[in-house]
Order: structure tokens, then sequence, then C-alpha cells
């Protein structure tokens, strides 16, 4: 199973859990689960189009943009949510 | 410094004159207090006296009354169907209070009449029946229990669910890593600090301003000086409740921003009052409003602990970290957790992030936003640590130092990063090794860190009969990214960087761009422009093909030059652009991109030296150097302006600024007369030393460079005058008063 790293801004949902074990063979498969396990992160990681345009998905440290992107099972998965700056 | 894994380039690292000069040193620039349109009328916000109030009523009837007054709008003509002004969301009422007012200075009502002076007189005509509450001022005031409520819907986000009473804590984030506490106690050194900034304001040069026309059918232009055309025109619509689709935003030129003109202000108030008129709508703020009306960012409290082993290894850092997000809910803490570790490879690592509203205007972003109070905490630590254990401080970031593969604040392993780099640069720098000799003089340094993003972006490429070419940009050019832009076009298709002609266009002429913010445009917007690049190459293959009659594919492109399978027949872009273009159909391709989050981070590092006088407590800044991982400095002189001012307005911050209140929160120093920002009467020559760590995630090797250089001076100078007076300085800003109170000099 993959590894999901819960940003801080999300651990209210989690309870404060941080680190999520989830399985799938791609990105979109992983995130379902995760949804799965935590309902309330639905509306803050995915809408009825995928990705929601204020997160970011990281696979073993590289960004991924399209939700098919394999996943291996001892990857870890990180969520951004998107901060810009000045 | 350049690295020895920086390719060579044609354009890139050149330093050509900028094509927006002549216009904005002779006056002839168009910024957004400018526009004018026939027809147009002047419209004036009306602007809350207290602090905290509940609105009972407003009676526009007098103002409506008054000779030459077209239209009065409150928040209740925003409303739709069925709502009430209590119903507003938050984003509508920073630009039109609803039933509540959190800040002294916010928008209650705005008149649009003949003239300005008309507009002026009516609005004095309003009558707001207010209820005034008790304000609360200081971020750690607002957390306690019985502080004033502002909003009594507010209950806390935390890691274990909602809280349970109303409260002025937005959220607690929480991040952990490691077991901080057990190793706290194994540590050899521990030094600790409780830290204070102040609410200070980004200072750019142009106030607020922006004109509106609504069509009869519906369709709605804007002209703007504002951060992204595209965000700004879809904040108006969800505010107006329009399609965005309907609205046309017209970006002008734009005099600073630095993040504070990323909300919006008057859009949807000019456009709703030229709905009510049938006439162009202009709004512009004075200084008065752009301070007590728009967004700083925010004051903060930060309680810290840095522990290490006797030979100097960072083991543990704890931190507590309270930020002001003004009169509503923000996010600036979580920013804060996701940053303040950033420079160290540190196991054990605890940070409660706390984001608190204050009865303040609603905080924006300032360069790296949050960065720079959690780095003036952190820095000033390691500071205190390299003096216990009786080490250079440089030497000390050293050992301890990110690098690729570290894991930052957020979990996640760095990419190809250059703080060793810079830390290195700074210890062989001659700055560093000029001694510092003379009474009340210190020397200070202190590193800093910004993500930097990529997000979306498109550019239009546009090939002219003359082999030149027309870059169409969306991104709003806050820093001289037209020009930045256009010479990695003119590197990508092989032309001078004088063929590319770049203009920033309206909404309706180009693919979607996110907000200029976060050091991206030259970074992701350059991607974009590096897709068009490519694709027109691709293009004018296609067209050659035929005109050659070969294969496409078969065709090269090396240099700036096509040339033929064979080598028998061959042009520079601009030859072929002519042959294929010029007797042809016209040509324009496009390039968008999502560059996403991860741009790579940026570092920054600099050396400042002070001279405290002790009699005045005025802090003289003698020498200062910035230092910074630039990835690829696509024009020198812009990345190093970009150094110097972010050095400049951290001086500031460190030394003098600071929104200051009566117990009532009315701000007392909302003009450049009371609120002191450096001139260049008070600051040196900034020196830059560019370090150049290409990064791998942009085609040339592009960091963004605007954040990072506003991180590191506030600790900088602080660790300075500490050495230069033996007192640590934990709050800002480092005024005279402040340093005589510090060092005894008077009572506090």
């Amino acid at each position: 199973m993959a590894t999901v790293i819960i940003p801080a801004v999300l651990r209210p949902v989690t309870g404060g859990v941080t680190k999520v074990d989830a399985a799938g063979s791609n990105v979109r498969e992983v995130i379902d689960d995760l949804v799965r396990q935590y309902g309330g992160l639905r509306d803050r990681v995915i809408d009825e189009n995928g990705v929601r345009p204020e997160v970011f998905i990281a696979v073993s440290g590289h960004e991924v943009f399209d939700l098919a992107t394999a996943v291996a099972p001892d990857a870890e998965v990180n969520i951004l949510p998107a901060i810009a700056g000045g | 410094m350049v690295m020895a894994d920086k390719p060579q380039y044609r354009v890139i690292g050149t330093r050509p004159l900028r094509p927006d000069a002549i216009d904005k040193v002779t006056g002839r620039a168009q910024y957004g207090a400018d526009t004018r349109q026939s027809g147009m009328l002047r419209g004036y916000v009306l602007r809350s006296p207290h602090a905290h109030a509940n609105i009972r009523s407003i009676d526009t009837s007098k103002a409506l009354a008054y000779p030459g007054v077209k239209a009065v709008i409150t928040a209740a003509d925003f409303c739709l169907p069925g709502q009430t002004v209590a119903d507003l969301p938050d984003l509508t009422t920073n630009i039109l209070a609803g039933s509540k007012v959190y800040y002294h200075g916010q928008a209650v009502a705005a008149v649009a009449a003949i003239s300005d002076e008309v507009a002026r007189e009516a609005a004095r005509l309003i009558d707001v029946d207010y209820e005034v509450l008790q304000p609360v001022l200081d971020v750690r005031e607002a957390m306690l229990p019985g502080a004033p409520v502002l909003h009594e819907a507010m209950r806390t986000r935390t890691p274990e669910g909602p809280g349970a009473e109303p409260s002025n804590i937005v959220a607690h984030a929480v991040v952990v890593f490691g077991d901080p506490e057990a190793a706290l106690a194994d540590c050899d050194v521990v030094v600790e600090g409780d830290f204070s900034t102040r609410m200070v304001h980004q200072g750019y040069i142009e106030p607020q301003a922006a004109t509106a026309m609504w069509n009869p059918d519906g369709q709605v232009t804007i002209w703007t000086a504002h951060q992204g055309s595209f965000p700004a025109r879809q904040a108006t619509a969800t505010i107006l409740n329009h399609p965005s689709s309907k609205i046309k935003v017209v970006l002008t030129e734009i005099g600073g921003g630095f993040g504070g003109k990323i909300a919006v202000y008057l859009e949807p108030v000019a456009a709703m009052l030229s709905k009510k008129t049938g006439h162009p709508v202009k709004l512009q703020m004075d200084r008065v409003d752009v301070f007590e009306g728009t967004g700083p960012t925010p004051g903060t409290s930060i309680r810290a602990k840095l522990g290490a082993t006797k030979d100097g290894n960072f083991k543990v850092y704890m931190a507590d970290m309270a930020y002001e997000n003004g009169a509503y809910a923000g996010t600036a803490a979580n920013y804060a957790t996701m940053v303040a570790t950033a420079c160290y490879d540190i196991e054990h690592v605890r940070l409660d992030g706390y984001d608190v509203v204050v009865n303040k205007p609603r905080t924006q972003d300032y360069r790296a936003p949050s960065s720079p109070a959690a780095a003036f905490a952190m820095e000033q630590l390691v500071d205190q640590m390299a003096e216990k254990l009786n080490m250079d401080p440089e030497k000390l970031r050293l050992q301890n130092s990110s690098r690729e593969g570290t894991r930052g604040s957020m979990g996640m392993p760095f990419a190809r990063i250059g703080h060793e780099e810079i830390v290195q640069a700074a210890l062989d720098s001659d700055h560093y090794n000029s001694p510092l000799e003379g009474p009340n003089r210190g020397r200070g340094t202190a590193s800093g860190y910004w993500f930097n993003v990529g997000l979306r972006s498109s550019v239009n490429v546009t090939v002219q009969p003359d082999g030149t070419v027309a870059l169409s940009v969306g991104s709003t050019d806050l820093s001289g990214t037209r020009t930045s832009l256009a010479m990695q076009l003119a590197e990508t298709i092989g032309v001078d960087f004088e063929d590319v002609k770049a203009a920033v266009v309206d909404t309706d002429s180009v693919g979607y761009n996110d907000v200029t913010a976060g050091s991206r445009v030259t970074f992701g917007t350059g991607m974009a422009t590096y897709e068009a690049g490519k694709n027109l190459i691709a293009a004018m293959k296609e067209r050659l093909a035929t005109t050659w009659n070969v294969p496409a594919d078969d065709i090269q492109f090396e240099a700036g030059k096509f040339s033929s399978p064979d080598g028998s027949k061959s042009g520079t872009f601009k030859e072929i652009a002519q042959l294929v273009v010029g007797r042809g159909p016209g040509l324009t391709v496009s390039g968008s991109v999502n560059a996403g989050f991860l741009q790579g981070g940026g570092f920054a590092h600099h050396i400042v030296d002070v001279e405290v006088d002790p009699d005045t407590g005025k802090v003289q800044i003698l020498r200062y150097t910035a230092i910074q991982d630039v990835g690829t400095a696509i024009h020198p002189a812009y990345v190093e302006g970009q150094l110097q001012g972010g050095a400049v307005q951290g001086i500031g911050w460190a030394l003098n600024e600071e929104y200051f209140y009566d117990d009532n929160g009315r701000m007392l120093n909302s003009s450049f007369l009371d609120y002191r920002m450096p001139t260049t009467l008070d600051v040196p020559m900034i020196d830059t030393i560019l370090v150049e760590v290409p990064n791998p995630l942009h085609p040339y090797g592009v960091r963004g460079v605007g954040e990072p250089p506003i991180v590191p001076p506030l600790a900088a100078i602080a660790n300075a005058v500490a050495h230069a007076t033996g007192v640590r300085q934990y709050q800002l800003p480092m005024s005279p008063r402040r340093i005589l109170q510090t060092t005894g000099k008077i009572e506090e």
C-alpha cells in the first residue's frame, strides 16, 4: 500500500493522523481509497472533475498531473495545498 | 557565481534595456488611475471609523438626493433574492461591510457622482448607525477565553475536530516529525526565545484603482492594476453573481504589488456602480485608504526552541506560532508551518500554527508570506546556538543545511537546491572576510526560504510578416517579466531579443493565467513561453515542408536555423518566417502549462553590518550583501534588483515599520509621513551575489527570485544589533525607542 502524507491544513479532517496507508495501483485509486477512509477529505481533495485546482499531488517526490500515473506499493504520496506568495 | 552545469546561452544572461523603460521614466505609462472613459463618473468609498461595530442601519437617502450623485450602493446591493447582508460571504463583506464592521477603514458604502468632490461630499451624508463593540488587537489576547469575539459562528479547526465554543482562533495546525519532546531532553544545548513582529504593509507606490463599464447587454469591462486579471475576473464574477465569461479584465501598468494586489477591493464596487448608473465608474484609493482598507501582512507571536548536540548538530526545533489573520479567516500560520524549518535538516520537529482573527484589516500576502517572521525566530536561535557553541554561525548553518533529499517542513524531499552553496558563498565573500571594526558595531547573518510555485499559464505567439514575433502574455508584469519572457522566447526560437515584442493582454485575448505571485511568472509563464516557442518551430516546419517539398520531421532546427535534410536549403528563423508567413497566411500559436506547485524552492542568505547609536538608539546599516540561489538569472540586472528590493523592504520591516493603533483600534500612522519606510538616505548600496544552481524543473533552470530576499533581513539585522549592543532583540520593529528600551536607556 502507498503511504499518503496528510498536510497540516487537512489534519482536522483526519483527526490529526499524518500518514494514511491507501491501496491502489495509480493516483486515482489511491485517492479513492483515501477518501473511503476519510470521507471529509472528499470535498477538500477532489471534485467531480478530479483533483481540485488548489491541490497538487506528488508521488515519491515528483509532482503528478495525471491521475492515471502509476503508484508503486511502497510509494509515498504527498497532498500539497497550493499557495503562491506575494 | 555560476555552477559548472549551467549551459551557455545566447540571449539568456544578457542585460537588454527593458522595453517599458522609456514610458515609465517619462510618465507616459498608463497606470490604474490613468484610465479615462467617455462619460465616466467618479466613485468614492465611505469607510468605517470604528474597529469593531454592528451596523444597525444605513440611510443613503440624503446622499442620493445630493446634486450630481448618480448612485449609492451598500452590501445590500450584492444580495441575491431572499438573502440578507448577514448571509453574504467574507469575500463580499470585505469590499462592502454587511451586518458588522471588523476593522477601522473597512468599506461600508460607495457613491458614484459627476466628480470626485461631489462623491466625497455626498458620502458624508450617508447615515450609518453603529453599535460600537470592544475591539481586540493583539494576537495572543485574541486567543484568550473571554476575548471579544469577531465571528460568532467561528469554531477553531483542530486535529481533534472543531471547537465547541466561538473563538477567534481560526485553526490550529500541527506538524510533527520524529519525537521532539524526547529528543529535546537528549540535547546538549537548547536555546529559546519569545519573538514578536508587527503588522506591516507592502508599501507599493501605486494605490489601488479600478474602472468598470457595465454595458446594457451584460458585458462588463474592468480596467485595473491588479496582480492577476483572471483571478480578479473570477472574484468579481463571484461577488456580482455574474458569469465570468461576460467580464473582461484589462490590466494597466501596475506600480508594485508584492502580494497586496491579489485581492479585489474596488473592481466589484465599480462594476455595481456602473450597472446602476449606466456609465463607466472609476474608483481610486488614496494612501490612507491603502493603509487602512487593504491587506497588510500579519503581526506574529512565535515561541521557539532549538536543540543541538555539543558538536553542533541540530536535533530538535519546536515553535508555537500565532499569526494575525486580520478581520477574516486566513491561513498565514499554516503557511509558516510549511516553511519554518526548510533551511535545515532537523529530525525532530513540532510546529503549532495558530491562525487568529483580530480587529485589523484582512491580511494579504507580502513577498514570501509568513516566512520572514518564522525566520526571525529560527535564525536568531541559530545565531544564539553558534554563540553557545562558540562556532562560526555560517559554518553551523553549513553543517546543518538542507540539501537535495532533505525533507522540508512538508515532509517532501527537496530536489536540487542551493542553500549550501549560498552559505558557502557567504563564507567566501569579501564582505564576510572583511573585519568590522569600531565600537557599537555588529555583523549579522541569516538564511531564508520560499517555495516558489509554477501554477497555470498561457501565452500566444504571433509571427509578423517581417519575421519578428509578438508575444501576448496574460500575466501581470510586476517586475519586468515581459522582458524575461521575451528573452526565453528569443532563446527558444533563435532570434534576437529585439525581434520579440511582448505585451500584456486582456482576459479575452489569451488562455488562463493564475495570479502573478509566488515568483512564478518567469518560471511558470516562462514554461508556457518555451512551449509556445517549441510549438512555433513545429508549425514553421510544417509550412516549410510544403515549400521545400520534404517531410516536416526531417527538417532540422538548430542554433536558430532551419535546414533541409541534405543541407541544400537553410535559413534563419527570421528568413524562414518572411518566407512562410510574410508570403502566406498569418501564424499564431499558443503555449499553455500547469507548472504545478513545486518549483524547486528558493533560498537566500544575507550579511549585514550595523552601527547602533547608544544615545539615540538609531540603527545605521553600514554594509549589506544579499546572496541567493537564483537558478538561472535570465536578466541578471532584474534579478539583482529583486534581491536589493527585498532586502530594503526587509530593512524597513526590521527597523521602523509597524501599524500603530490606539486603544479603540484606530490606526494612527496611515501616511508615509508617520509610517516610516526606508528611503535612499537610510540604506547603503545593497551588494548582491547571484549563485546559479539551475533548477531541474525548468527548461532553462529558472527559479523564482522575488520572494526569498525579504526573508533573511529581519533576523540578520537582529543578529547584527545583538552583536553590536550585547542585547538580543525579540521584538520588531527595532526602532530607536525599542533599542533604548532594551538597552536600558529608557523604561519599557
